[in-house]
């Protein structure tokens, strides 16, 4: 069945830019305020420790997804809630992701313009990528990727140039102790949006070299990390620690800042290309799991039907779930990242890492 | 024991359905050797051919003579010269009491003489411009190849001029273009495989490669594609491209076609396969990456440094071309903060007059320019410049005094329709044109995202896309770095070690490199 390929290279700048995809645009570790880039280093650290169970659990059962190694490790029939879970989970995290596209459009550059048609073409953008399979999808990020970390270098730099600019927003360091930091790190800095690179577990049998499996995921969440974590620094820098914690588009504000020359000023285009092309990684990735995932589950021979219907579904699902952008943020990061990611991103897996290890004892493999 | 009888059965198969072919084929009938016979049933054949000429005579009174060819195509002065006289003037000594055919080969002096022995291959020669020679009492016809018609002499390639490098382009004659191909590659690995095209018209297509160097595989497809075909004729290779095209739906072109034998062999050097077909001036090369229709043959006879330039400005224009009418209207419809305010104050005060919106404006003019450059190609080419002249600076100036356009438009149509005359590839060229109007559509609803998606929408047709094979943004998606060298930036030769990895995989070794001491 899986007769497309994905190099490791491909894998790697596809979930790079899906870690860096909506979080650089909305700033994490809000509450954190200038500690934002250590909640994002913690994170960033302790996501790794994820990483090796969803690689240990990849190489235990070599060639399946996700999905198709559950039935092998809890059984037949329990397997399938979960497997629902987790397909309702991907399937509703592309939609956040959606919404969170729709929202920025929406709110900076095309006010008079209704959220279901930007969101909807953009399904459409989607769906057509994702027909072409998990090759068109490594080669898309094999070409995007470069460029987004080029536009982000460039804002980064440009942000040098603006007269707010001070590195001593970060001040005072762990003002308020380790401890309410630690608080709010776990679990939240790990699941969002690290922890979120589950889904690679549905891309892992189209590696063309398995044995890399672990050196790609490491390295993703390093550089996805790094990136975040320089980004967050230089946010607080430009924006202050207190703007930072109240911002909703936190990047999309310290670009609208520079301004070289009174020439070079306003990047916001290069924001929004960021953001088209991040969530693109994002919603690609996430719809790519959750339609492998249906046509695995229900063992059909192709995933194009499935991605028609997910496609239709993602764009009224993003924007039921939450009638305004504000509600939206707070169901997603009071509610859905604290419990249902520690839920399926944490506690399951090791869980399931758990039960595997146990039947490779027992000889069950 | 299983795969073993399956293959016996399909070889028995594959005999039946030759031997139903063999029976279907009444010209595949033996000569008979009593010339009344053969020559009456050709001449049935041909029977209201005006241009088929026969002529009987006696070479001794035992062996009478036809001669059948067709008027035009023949050079008749060589034709008499090599085979008529040397078959009735020959010395009586020199054909034996009971000659064999070869003894009437051997007496004729033309250059390129065969014998045949059945009907089709008789009727083929003489269709292909051989005089036909049947002789009483042989069952064998001797075929002269005596070919000569009118043709175009070899010029300047109209579509593909370059400053430097060699002039000549390819001609409507098969044979003068495999010359100029042999020409430039002396070697025996240079194959040009035969094969006919065309129920009706019997086109030769020639299937041009270099061994050891092209991939067997690639070839083999592009040769199967080709049998495949079935039309009763091929008028130009434009036909045989839309056949064996792999996605006849998209609007890139997928196949190279030029007019330049150098720009042949730079691909056959690069294990490419080129197909060339009779009556067209165009070789097919496949299969092609989209960076290589960006790359003119020019780029590889001049200095580096400079073509490396001239590569960045032809990749800037190619996003000129595609996304300036569609970035004016996105600013001026939606995001006016993003120029500079000075600016957009002097846009805004030359919309003022205009009463369309900027879409509107846009469209107009787009469609204007499109017919002043098909009003250019049609027009014969002394009215042709007059019109351009008339169409661009009187229209232009008009529209824009009488408040119909705007003058910044003006400025955005001309840059881009000057940008898409930048690109070495015709088919490319149309590609962008049409794609420009995709763009402008997006970006007059959705704005700078509409630009945004409509990329991304071409982003992902492009990787989709495939040539023979080949990924269509090859040595980018999926990446290579040796080929890099040659995408953007053209390396000097000497360090252009490699060919492609796509297609020059059988035999990757181009050059050796080493550090220039002088």
């Amino acid at each position: 069945m899986n007769k497309e390929k994905i190099g490791g290279l491909q894998l790697f700048y596809l979930m790079a830019g899906y870690v860096l995809g909506t979080a650089i645009i909305l700033g994490l570790g809000l509450d954190s305020k200038q500690d934002a880039w250590i909640f994002i280093t913690i994170g960033m650290l302790s996501s790794l420790i994820l990483m090796a169970v969803y690689t240990q659990l990849a190489s235990y059962y070599p060639g399946d997804s996700l999905v198709q190694m559950l039935p092998k490790i809890i059984g037949k029939y329990l397997s399938y809630p979960v497997i629902v879970l987790y397909i309702l989970h991907f399937t509703y995290s592309a939609a956040r992701a959606g919404r969170e596209l729709g929202d920025l459009i929406v709110t900076t550059i095309l006010s008079e313009t209704p959220i279901i048609v930007v969101i909807g073409s953009f399904m459409l953008l989607i769906i057509y990528c994702l027909r072409g399979g998990v090759e068109t999808l490594g080669r898309m990020a094999e070409i995007i990727f470069p460029v987004y970390i080029f536009s982000l270098i460039l804002i980064w730099v440009l942000l040098f140039s603006v007269d707010q600019f001070d590195i001593k927003n970060l001040t005072p360091i762990l003002g308020r102790g380790v401890k309410p930091l630690l608080k709010q790190t776990f679990p939240v800095a790990v699941n969002f949006p690290f922890g979120e690179t589950i889904v690679i577990m549905m891309l892992f049998p189209f590696l063309k070299k398995q044995q890399y499996a672990r050196r790609i995921g490491m390295s993703i969440l390093l550089v996805g990390g790094i990136l975040l974590t320089i980004n967050s620094i230089m946010m607080i820098s430009v924006l202050g620690p207190e703007i930072y914690s109240h911002d909703i588009f936190t990047l999309l504000s310290a670009t609208q800042m520079v301004s070289v020359a009174d020439f070079l000023e306003r990047f916001d285009a290069l924001v929004i290309l960021m953001m088209v092309a991040g969530v693109f990684f994002k919603v690609g990735a996430f719809l790519f799991g959750a339609a492998v995932g249906i046509s695995q589950l229900f063992k059909l021979k192709q995933t194009r039907s499935v991605l028609l219907g997910l496609g239709s579904i993602v764009p009224p699902l993003s924007l039921i779930t939450a009638s305004s952008y504000v509600e939206h943020l707070e169901f997603g990061f009071k509610v859905y990242v604290p419990y249902v990611h520690t839920l399926l991103q944490i506690i399951m897996p090791i869980l399931f890492l758990g039960i595997a290890f146990i039947r490779k004892k027992m000889g069950h493999i | 024991m299983s795969l073993f009888r399956k293959t016996t059965k399909l070889s028995s198969k594959k005999q039946k359905s030759q031997q139903n072919e063999n029976q279907n084929q009444p010209e595949s009938v033996l000569l008979s050797g009593r010339l009344q016979d053969d020559f009456q049933q050709i001449k049935q054949l041909f029977e209201a051919a005006g241009d088929f000429v026969y002529r009987e005579i006696e070479i001794t009174p035992k062996y009478p003579a036809v001669i059948l060819y067709l008027n035009g195509i023949i050079n008749v002065e060589r034709m008499e010269l090599h085979v008529i006289q040397p078959l009735l003037k020959h010395e009586a000594g020199l054909l034996p009491p009971y000659p064999t055919i070869d003894h009437f080969k051997a007496l004729l002096s033309a250059a390129r003489v065969t014998l045949g022995e059945t009907f089709q291959e008789a009727i083929d020669h003489i269709l292909s411009g051989s005089t036909v020679l049947l002789i009483n009492g042989f069952q064998k016809a001797i075929f002269i190849s005596e070919q000569a018609w009118e043709q175009r002499s070899i010029e300047e390639p109209a579509s593909e001029a370059t400053v430097l490098g060699p002039r000549e382009g390819f001609t409507e004659n098969v044979t003068t273009n495999i010359s100029m191909i042999r020409r430039r590659l002396k070697t025996s690995k240079l194959k040009f495989e035969m094969m006919k095209v065309g129920k009706l018209s019997n086109t030769g297509v020639v299937i041009t490669y270099l061994e050891g160097i092209a991939e067997p595989s690639i070839l083999e497809e592009v040769r199967s594609r080709i049998e495949r075909i079935e039309i009763d004729a091929i008028e130009d290779s434009g036909y045989i491209l839309e056949f064996i095209e792999d996605q006849p739906f998209s609007v890139f072109p997928q196949i190279l076609q030029t007019e330049r034998p150098d720009r042949v062999v730079g691909n056959l050097l690069e294990g490419r396969i080129a197909i060339i077909v009779d009556n067209s001036p165009f070789a097919l090369i496949v299969p092609v990456t989209f960076f290589q229709m960006m790359n003119s043959p020019e780029d590889y006879f001049g200095r580096f440094i400079m073509t490396t330039f001239i590569r960045f400005i032809r990749y800037l224009f190619l996003i000129v071309a595609l996304l300036f009418p569609s970035i004016y209207i996105a600013v001026t419809t939606f995001h006016h903060e993003l120029l500079p305010t000075n600016l957009i104050f002097s846009v805004a005060a030359s919309r003022e007059k205009v009463p369309f919106p900027a879409v509107i404006e846009a469209l107009l003019m787009e469609i204007t320019f499109e017919a002043l450059r098909e009003a250019g190609l049609r027009l014969p080419r002394p009215i042709g410049s007059t019109v351009s002249i008339v169409g661009a600076l009187v229209v232009g100036q008009a529209a824009v005094e009488a408040g119909i356009v705007s003058a910044p438009l003006v400025i955005v149509v001309a840059t881009t329709g000057i940008a898409s005359f930048m690109f070495p590839s015709y088919p490319l060229t149309g590609a962008i044109r049409l794609l420009r109007f995709f763009m402008i559509f997006l970006a007059a609803t959705l704005g700078f995202y509409g630009i945004f998606l409509g990329v991304f929408f071409i982003l992902v047709h492009l990787v989709q896309l495939r040539s023979f094979g080949v990924p269509y943004l090859a040595p980018l998606a999926p990446f290579h770095f040796n080929n890099v060298k040659d995408l953007l930036i053209r390396v000097p030769w000497w360090m252009m070690n490699e060919r492609p990895q796509e297609t020059g995989k059988t035999n990757l070794k181009r050059l050796r490199y080493r550090r220039r001491k002088y």
